[in-house]
């Protein structure tokens, strides 16, 4: 609840005209954006186009336009302005490629499932929001250290074990104050000094290096709440 | 190979990967739907498709699938679809592949051998082959006695006429040279298969059905060791001689003037004498002899006979073969001329309506004689 509330609280500075805050809003928000209107779109959708540019502007809308004690939480209201404006986008457009017969068939038949889902997407959209607003966060923590999670794959453990041993890493290493503040710092895995201080193998740290990365920005974050649950159900299990 | 199911949290949507966050904390690519794209935070469920080793396995198969159609190939490849048997008098067989290639040649006779020693075909197209082995025929002289090539197409796989219409195409466009006859037979593969169980070429097994069938010859032990050209004679020397009467009587009849008549015999017994010659150089017919001593009286004919004058009205086949003999084999001639002689009174003495028949039929069995005896004289 706290960032939540630094998130209004920022959304209300740049309402009243902080350009900065602004800009690291839009900015933050920005994977988000092309995640909804990809799948608004129903397809991968790259910055160049223009679907993504109408997303981005309903985004600033958002932030101009939004109102916390109207009891929505940012993040439903900026996913309602960009399906909004995306569909007015796509009537104006009239493509008949896009607005296909099939497809209006297919969204009719679809269409009460598609209510009736809708009031359970709702109940969960809390949690997810919460979700989303966690990965954004970490996205962008990832950036700093020039971390993208599709590289995360190849970092990962493939094992039982070896997940357990990098979750013992990275507390170690979460509890080693000199380490931690190179590490935000110089944005920088100190490896050599972290396995001399602890004894941990180079060799495992440097393969696993991203994950074990992403596992201390994590530990570092109490406030992820839901991605912490991640990382600790996994040790557990 | 259990599905492979990958459960977890869409943390990012790339073009072609959708990034998860599985519940054990690891991260996940998986590939994206190609009309789909899952919202970030959302709960997603990939199962994998067993395409991954479905790709594995079409390629194996490919792979093998060339694999052994390159084991197959060069079987198919040597495998002969056609036979082609010539006879001039070489008598050989090439085995001939779709392509139209020959692949192996295989000799019936010393000449045959000879020539295949000599003249390299494997490998060679067909109409290629048969113009080599055309013209090594020539310059060795086989050609001398009579310019016919017989070739016989045997289909081994299955019969596509076209394909052997083509094939006799080639051939006879392969022969340049005019003089040659080209004939070309079409013979079944039980024919071929009969024909190499009496150790015989096609073409000789083929004329010895003809042959048999016409109660000329009696057993296979009479045609073997013979030239195609010879066998032909046997054949074509019988329809000759009818054709020969039936041009050269008919019209002669009605005049009956006698001396007419026996020019026609003449033309006629010369031919005969030509294949008495051929046949059996040496031995004469005792029975003809016989006759020799009775008929003094045609003097007057046999003289006119050795005049090349004489000789205007014969086919120039006929005309061909004869030029020998009118200078050398007197003698004979008499004797023909002498049973012709004969023949002709008798036909005199019946009547004249079946005068014609009646000289037919003589004729045959004079000619049957003729044959016998070399037959005779060689067992």
């Amino acid at each position: 609840m706290i960032e939540m509330s630094n998130t209004e609280k920022a959304i209300l500075d740049a309402q009243l005209g902080n350009e900065l805050v602004r800009e690291q809003l839009l900015r933050h928000y920005k994977p988000y954006v092309i995640n909804t209107v990809g799948h608004i779109c129903k397809r991968y959708v790259s910055w160049s186009e223009e679907e993504t540019s109408i997303g981005l502007i309903a985004l600033n809308k958002a932030i101009d336009t939004f109102q916390p004690e109207k009891g929505r939480t940012f993040l439903n209201y900026v996913y309602l302005l960009i399906k909004r404006d995306l569909i007015d986008f796509f009537r104006k457009e009239q493509q008949l490629q896009f607005v296909s017969l099939n497809d209006e068939n297919e969204g009719a038949s679809k269409n009460n499932y598609e209510i009736a889902q809708s009031i359970d997407q709702f109940q969960k959209a809390k949690q997810t929001n919460d979700l989303v607003e966690e990965i954004l966060e970490l996205s962008e923590a990832l950036s700093h250290y020039k971390i993208s999670f599709e590289e995360l794959e190849k970092f990962s453990p493939k094992h039982k074990d070896t997940r357990f041993s990098l979750i013992e890493i990275a507390d170690a290493f979460c509890n080693d104050e000199e380490c931690v503040t190179y590490f935000l710092k110089k944005r920088q895995l100190a490896t050599t000094l972290f396995s001399k201080k602890t004894g941990y193998r180079v060799k495992t740290i440097e393969r696993h290096r991203k994950y074990i990365v992403t596992l201390i920005l994590i530990n570092l974050h109490p406030q992820w709440t839901q991605l912490r649950q991640f990382i600790q159900k996994g040790g557990e299990s | 190979m259990g599905k492979k199911v990958v459960e977890g949290i869409v943390v990012k949507v790339t073009e072609d990967v959708v990034v998860l966050l599985c519940p054990d904390g690891t991260f996940k690519n998986v590939a994206r739907p190609t009309h789909e794209a899952p919202q970030l935070g959302e709960r997603y469920t990939y199962i994998e498709k067993k395409t991954s080793w479905a790709k594995y396995t079409t390629a194996a198969a490919i792979f093998l699938l060339v694999f052994i159609s390159y084991l197959f190939l060069p079987f198919s490849q040597n495998a002969s679809a056609y036979v082609v048997a010539i006879d001039i008098n070489p008598s050989i067989e090439l085995m001939v592949n779709d392509a139209m290639k020959v692949i192996d040649a295989s000799a019936n006779n010393v000449d045959g051998e000879k020539l295949l020693a000599t003249v390299g075909t494997k490998g060679q197209s067909l109409s290629v082959a048969i113009k080599k082995i055309i013209t090594y025929s020539e310059e060795a002289g086989f050609f001398l006695e009579e310019q016919v090539v017989t070739t016989s197409v045997i289909p081994i796989k299955e019969k596509e006429n076209h394909v052997i219409e083509e094939m006799e195409q080639t051939i006879k466009n392969s022969v340049d040279n005019k003089k040659i006859d080209v004939v070309v037979l079409q013979n079944s593969k039980v024919t071929y298969e009969e024909a190499k169980k009496n150790h015989l070429s096609v073409n000789h097994y083929r004329f010895f059905k003809e042959l048999e069938h016409e109660g000329v010859v009696k057993t296979i032990e009479e045609v073997k060791g013979k030239s195609i050209a010879e066998l032909r004679k046997m054949k074509t020397g019988e329809k000759a001689i009818d054709n020969a009467e039936t041009k050269n009587i008919e019209p002669k009849q009605n005049k009956s003037s006698r001396s007419d008549d026996v020019n026609s015999k003449q033309n006629k017994s010369d031919k005969l004498d030509d294949e008495d010659l051929k046949q059996n150089k040496s031995s004469k017919p005792d029975d003809v002899r016989h006759k020799q001593n009775k008929s003094d009286k045609h003097d007057g004919v046999e003289s006119k006979q050795n005049k090349p004058s004489r000789l205007d009205g014969v086919s120039p086949r006929q005309n061909k073969s004869d030029k020998p003999d009118s200078s050398g084999s007197s003698n004979q001639e008499r004797e023909k001329e002498k049973e012709k002689g004969t023949t002709l009174s008798q036909n005199k003495q019946g009547e004249t309506q079946n005068n014609n028949q009646g000289m037919r039929n003589k004729q045959n069995q004079d000619k049957e004689r003729s044959y016998r005896n070399p037959a005779k004289q060689k067992n």
